[in-house]
């Protein structure tokens, strides 16, 4: 039984398809169209998902979609009807695509795949709520979702049990915790939607000066975590702009800083004051719902679900003992979500599938990567054996190389899990400096992610639980010194945990790593620059190394260093390209 | 020379985006029309109710409200 999920017309689009229960592929529309975040019928992501199991739609049994558009729709009526005459611009910018496509959702699906059968529409926090707890490894668990929002749902919160999910309570539209965060976004000059880990990643370098006043003015929270806005400071109910003059009054009446402006140290602050904010609610509403729900599980879902320094702390700070978040926890994930809700809950089949890992997106073979090279006139270096490649990069590495990474399946979700990876010596403190400007060319502040051995992760980090996912944020332990690139100004690390059975060929290279160097870790970031979503051909891949000061390149068994390639053919201004998120 | 395709095939671009941006107002102008026309006095009587409704309701310890399940006669539609 082939049953194909699908999510799209707000921001990340994808597809998935299921097979039995089972999960055959899943990607992102954006990895194919080459536009971060690429919001459209996820055409393309949907062909290669048919392609994966080389079966025609018409095979289909069953397609589902992540969210009711019409409810979405009363939704978004009802709050013009309630701040008319305010929302004229937002209105008119809005209605024509709902009238154009969103609300043709059932056709636009049908006539795309030749399907003449019905499609099934699920409610946007349980798509979130099944993208979790049915491909966790709990039989019962605890489940909150948390995004901007959806049909009218921002937050909910229920619990799992075998194959069946009942979401018991909601919080509604205005009162959003993503849209809180996506307001502060705003402000420290990042853009919505897309640059709310830059606030997460900005906020150590801070003090949360101004929590008290985030507290006093702007949200009131209950004992249990339940939450409302203040609507007086966000006018993004009837406009698109996320905060009023009444919120840059609050904070000092320091403008919201331009995407070009330089980061203050107020920004760093507010920074901060959010992200405790937003730490301390999640954690008052995980102790209630696990008062109420007794079971030592939670499963979180949404995009402020991808907070992986909240993660951190619920593990750490929240009566649950375990979290299970899926890599692509944001609307992605919905299509995920969908797939599983109808074979497992719809249907009713047992649940016979854990997602311990992410690969599960398009996958090029050593001969469709050599003829492309060959194609392209790209001098490379062939291994035969395995152990070889491994230990030549490692030393590449251990000479404070930089080393574009790719191999088998590409990643499903926003991060790279050393499967489309750019990997650098964590040991040198100067990479951080070096990979973030004349790489990916964004801001230096930022920082990157160490990937471990999962065997010696508990020598590094204060975490006990493994990372595969990189949705963990934990103490780097005494020997941070020795790893100073990939550790945070708090001392912080957002770990990806790697074990040989779900990545042998990374595992190996990381093991070949420690053996030349007594250090079981790397520099792993996604491998784009700034503003491009992450590479997914054997072409996009070169492209990117050709336009960075990326040393070498490896893509399955091949190896190309920048030296050996003709400079003539260097795409000069790449990361022009790409509009900077 | 230039040939008289090509000439052709920019004369055909600018009316396209001529008319792009002729359909660009014209939508905005009548959405704008739908909008204070019938939203706003819509809008007005709306809140009037809204108002009589949020009078009467409170907000005891929590901010959670109850969640319909999904409905099990018109399950899985688009509404």
């Amino acid at each position: 039984m082939y049953i194909l999920g699908i999510s799209c017309f707000y921001h990340d689009s994808a597809a998935v398809l299921i097979r039995d229960g089972k999960l055959i592929a899943a990607a992102q529309e954006e990895r194919f169209s080459r536009k971060k975040h690429d919001d459209r019928f996820p055409q393309e992501a949907i062909n290669y998902c048919l392609r994966e199991a080389g079966i025609p739609a018409a095979k289909l049994d069953s397609i589902g979609f992540y969210e009711k558009p019409f409810l979405k729709f009363d939704r978004i009526l009802q709050t013009y009807l309630h701040t008319a005459p305010k929302g004229v611009s937002s209105f008119v910018q809005s209605m024509p695509l709902w009238m154009k496509e969103k609300l043709w959702m059932k056709h636009i699906i049908q006539r795309s795949l030749a399907w003449d059968r019905e499609v099934v529409f699920i409610p946007h926090h349980l798509a979130h709520a099944a993208s979790a707890f049915l491909v966790s490894l709990f039989t019962s668990a605890a489940i909150l979702t948390l995004d901007g929002v959806g049909e009218w749902s921002t937050t909910t919160k229920g619990f799992g049990s075998r194959n069946s999910i009942s979401l018991t309570h909601e919080i509604r539209f205005p009162h959003s915790l993503g849209l809180l965060y996506s307001a502060f976004t705003f402000y420290c000059g990042f853009k919505v939607n897309s640059g709310e880990y830059k606030l997460m990643g900005l906020a150590p370098y801070g003090k949360p000066r101004f929590a008290s006043r985030i507290w006093e003015s702007l949200v009131d929270v209950k004992a249990d975590g339940s939450f409302q806005l203040n609507m007086d400071y966000f006018p993004y109910e009837y406009s698109l702009r996320m905060i009023n003059k009444r919120f840059i009054q609050l904070f000092g009446n320091i403008p919201a800083r331009a995407s070009t402006d330089p980061i203050t140290q107020h920004h760093r602050d507010v920074a901060a004051s959010i992200q405790s904010v937003l730490e301390e609610i999640i954690l008052r509403l995980t102790r209630s719902l696990s008062r109420e729900v007794k079971s030592p599980n939670l499963c979180m879902a949404g995009g402020v679900a991808l907070n992986c320094v909240a993660n951190g702390k619920i593990l750490r700070e929240s009566p649950f003992q375990d979290l299970y978040v899926q890599p692509a926890a944001s609307d992605a994930g919905g299509a995920l979500g969908v797939a599983y809700y109808i074979y497992n809950s719809i249907l009713k089949h047992p649940r016979n599938f854990v997602m311990e890992h992410a690969y599960f997106g398009p996958h090029f073979s050593n001969t469709a990567i050599e003829s492309f090279l060959k194609h392209h006139n790209v001098p490379y270096h062939s291994f035969r054996s395995q152990k070889k490649l491994y230990s030549t990069v490692a030393k590449k590495l251990a000479r404070q190389r930089v080393v574009g990474w790719f191999q088998g399946r590409m990643e499903w979700g926003p991060r790279a899990l050393g499967n489309r990876s750019i990997l650098a010596d964590p040991r040198n403190p100067e990479n951080q400096k070096r990979v973030n400007l004349k790489i990916k060319f964004r801001e230096d502040f930022r920082p990157f992610a160490p990937s471990v051995l999962e065997e010696y992760q508990h020598q590094y980090f204060k975490l006990s639980p493994p990372s595969p996912f990189m949705l963990l944020v934990a103490q780097v332990r005494g020997k941070r010194r020795s790893i100073p690139a990939v550790t945070h100004v708090d001392g912080s690390a957002r770990i990806h945990s790697v074990n040989a059975r779900t990545n042998p060929s990374f595992h190996r290279l990381l093991e070949s790593f420690r053996r030349e160097t007594d250090c079981p870790v790397l520099i792993n970031t996604s491998f784009n620059v700034r503003g491009e979503p992450i590479v997914c051909t054997p072409e996009d891949a070169f492209r990117c190394f050709m336009g960075t000061e990326m040393d070498d390149l490896v893509m399955g068994n091949y190896l190309i260093s920048k030296e050996s390639v003709n400079v003539l053919s260097r795409h000069h201004r790449y990361r022009d390209q790409f509009q900077l998120d | 020379m230039r040939s008289p395709v090509s000439l052709f095939r920019k004369i055909a671009k600018l009316f396209r985006l001529f008319f792009r941006a002729v359909v660009q107002v014209q939508t905005v102008i009548i959405f704008g029309i739908v909008y204070y026309l019938l939203f706003s006095p819509l809008a007005f009587v709306y809140r009037l109710l809204h108002i009589q409704r949020s009078i009467s309701s409170k907000h005891s310890g929590t901010y959670w409200t109850p969640r319909t399940r999904e409905s099990d006669q018109r399950p899985y539609l688009q509404f």
